[in-house]
């Protein structure tokens, strides 16, 4: 589509220098959308290891606490593990990814997964704790690599659309425009030549 | 086992025998793990105590578990009724009112109610406890227990980790069951004793598996079974496949082996099916028993030990869990 300008010499220069920084800025995003979808490639392969990893241990301890929790009476199930023994801070800082403001977590864990007494409980349960505890740092890691990973996702999907919008529509435009605005100068300096022609046949005549 | 004869308990125990008829047998369990879901599991219940008023409940699942608690709590009214000595009766409810204590400890931790982790009342109603122990209200409370109760408040007062407190209760608790069967019949000595050894026993194996330094052990041994804390200080140096031998004079061999096996397959089902076993083996053998009191005890436990395998039965059928690996856990001397 023809953009709405004046066809003049001035137009034309003008767009004639953005049509330059329209492809400049074309180059470096399409490098920009490339460098993202190389990293996204790299984090799915990375995080595909580590999901599988956490999903295997999750259903791990959910399975073994599954068949806990039907043996143990509900009631001394709900007093062990009434008072947690432990506690999870997770740290919330964030570092710059392709220009994007990623957050890191940083858990810190301290005290006892086992919180109850070896009186009315069982060895099991102990087990699908520790197949939490164990899981559970990967679990964060997992959480902070899928956020990066929506988080460029998003960029990428914004850049291909930048990418798309110059490609698709500002360069054509601009170049058409162009096209346009140098034909009807050109047809203009015709038109002035021809006059001139017919003037100077007048004057001749007479 | 010493047989005795009690007059007193003949109508108990005639009782006890006709509930006993009552309990699930092998083959029936088999059934009920072959069920194909709930609503089939609970048409297989249908003919048992624990079906009763189920058509009532359009919800299949809280139709059983509604059986389920009807039935745990039926088993602990029947030998309240039936029991006539309150020493057997005290012994047998510390049980719930040491349960109800940590409850109460746990909810200053928490700072909140924990309702449903109460257990039924036992010699105590919970807020007679509770009194005791938030308001030092002790009128209520029996002078033994009182003062042992004092002291266990001051030690988790002291140190109020969730472990500390449920630690203390229990050696408390076995401490004060002891006592009371001290003059008692040999068998209830024998019952508090293969407790105490199997608590024992269940916590060397999840200490070691855990790579607990032996102190952590040490503190968390209850005193007063046949296997002294030295015999488990010695056995904490030995490696893990010679622990058979250690235990082989005592009964409790077996569960030692299947505890080892917990190190192999990283899995501790079959320490505590073979704990479940020898409990249900110690009382099986009061069938034996014309009349006397125990006979009352061991229906409470087999009532439990039911209940507590169709609560997995159910568990398992709502997960769609293969009959196979339900079986498992089924332990063998039941019903």
């Amino acid at each position: 589509m023809k953009l709405n300008v004046n066809p003049t010499r001035m137009e034309l220069l003008r767009l004639k220098k953005r049509l330059v920084m329209a492809r400049r800025g074309h180059k470096l995003l399409k490098d920009k959308q490339d460098e993202l979808m190389r990293r996204f490639l790299a984090f799915i392969r990375d995080i595909r290891d580590l999901r599988q990893e956490v999903e295997k241990g999750l259903t791990d301890a959910f399975s073994r606490f599954l068949f806990v929790s039907a043996t143990l009476n509900p009631q001394d199930l709900e007093e062990a593990l009434s008072v947690p023994g432990k506690k999870l801070q997770v740290d919330v800082q964030s570092e710059t990814i392709m220009n994007l403001r990623a957050p890191v977590f940083t858990p810190s864990v301290e005290g006892e997964v086992i919180c109850y007494g070896y009186g009315n409980t069982s060895g099991e349960l102990d087990i699908s704790l520790f197949s939490v505890e164990k899981v559970l740092k990967k679990l964060i890691l997992l959480a902070q690599k899928e956020k990066w990973m929506d988080l460029l996702a998003d960029e990428i999907v914004k850049t291909r659309r930048r990418v798309n919008a110059l490609e698709y529509v500002l360069i054509p435009n601009i170049e058409e425009t162009i096209r346009s605005i140098e034909m009807k100068l050109s047809e203009m300096e015709r038109s002035n030549f021809s006059r001139l022609m017919k003037v100077k046949e007048i004057v001749e005549a007479h | 086992m010493e047989l005795r004869g009690n007059p007193d308990y003949a109508y108990a125990v005639g009782v006890i025998r006709v509930k006993e008829k009552a309990l699930l047998s092998q083959e029936r369990f088999n059934r009920l793990v072959e069920a194909k879901n709930v609503e089939d599991l609970l048409r297989l219940l249908s003919d048992t105590p624990y079906g009763e008023g189920s058509h009532e409940e359009t919800h299949p699942e809280r139709a059983i578990r509604q059986g389920l608690e009807r039935e745990f709590l039926g088993s602990i009214s029947l030998f309240s009724t039936l029991c006539h000595d309150q020493t057997i009766k005290e012994t047998v409810f510390y049980r719930y009112d040491f349960h109800n204590l940590k409850v109460i400890f746990k909810e200053r931790s928490a700072k909140g109610r924990l309702e449903p982790a109460r257990y039924p009342d036992g010699n105590y109603p919970f807020d007679v406890l509770r009194a005791a122990v938030e308001e030092n209200a002790w009128l209520d409370i029996e002078p033994d227990f009182r003062d042992t109760l004092r002291s266990c408040k001051a030690k988790i007062e002291e140190d109020p980790l969730p472990y500390v407190i449920d630690n203390t209760l229990d050696k408390t608790m076995f401490a004060m069951m002891r006592s009371r069967v001290k003059d008692a019949d040999p068998f209830f000595r024998e019952w508090v004793v293969s407790e105490i050894d199997l608590t024992n026993i269940g916590a060397f194996f999840r200490c070691r598996y855990a790579e607990r330094p032996r102190a952590y052990l040490m503190a968390a041994l209850i005193p007063g079974g046949t296997l002294d804390a030295s015999f488990y200080q010695k056995a904490w140096e030995e490696p893990i496949e010679s622990l058979p031998a250690k235990f082989q004079h005592t009964s409790y061999r077996k569960v030692v082996e299947k505890g080892i096996e917990a190190f192999e397959k990283g899995s501790f089902a079959s320490l505590d099916r073979a704990m479940l076993e020898h409990r249900l083996a110690f009382h099986r053998e009061t069938r034996n028993v014309a009349m006397g009191i125990e006979p009352l005890i061991s229906y409470l436990v087999f009532k439990e030990t039911e209940t507590k395998m169709l609560r997995m039965i159910l568990v398992g059928k709502m997960n769609r869990i293969d009959p196979e690996t339900l079986k498992e856990f089924i332990p063998n001397a039941l019903g």
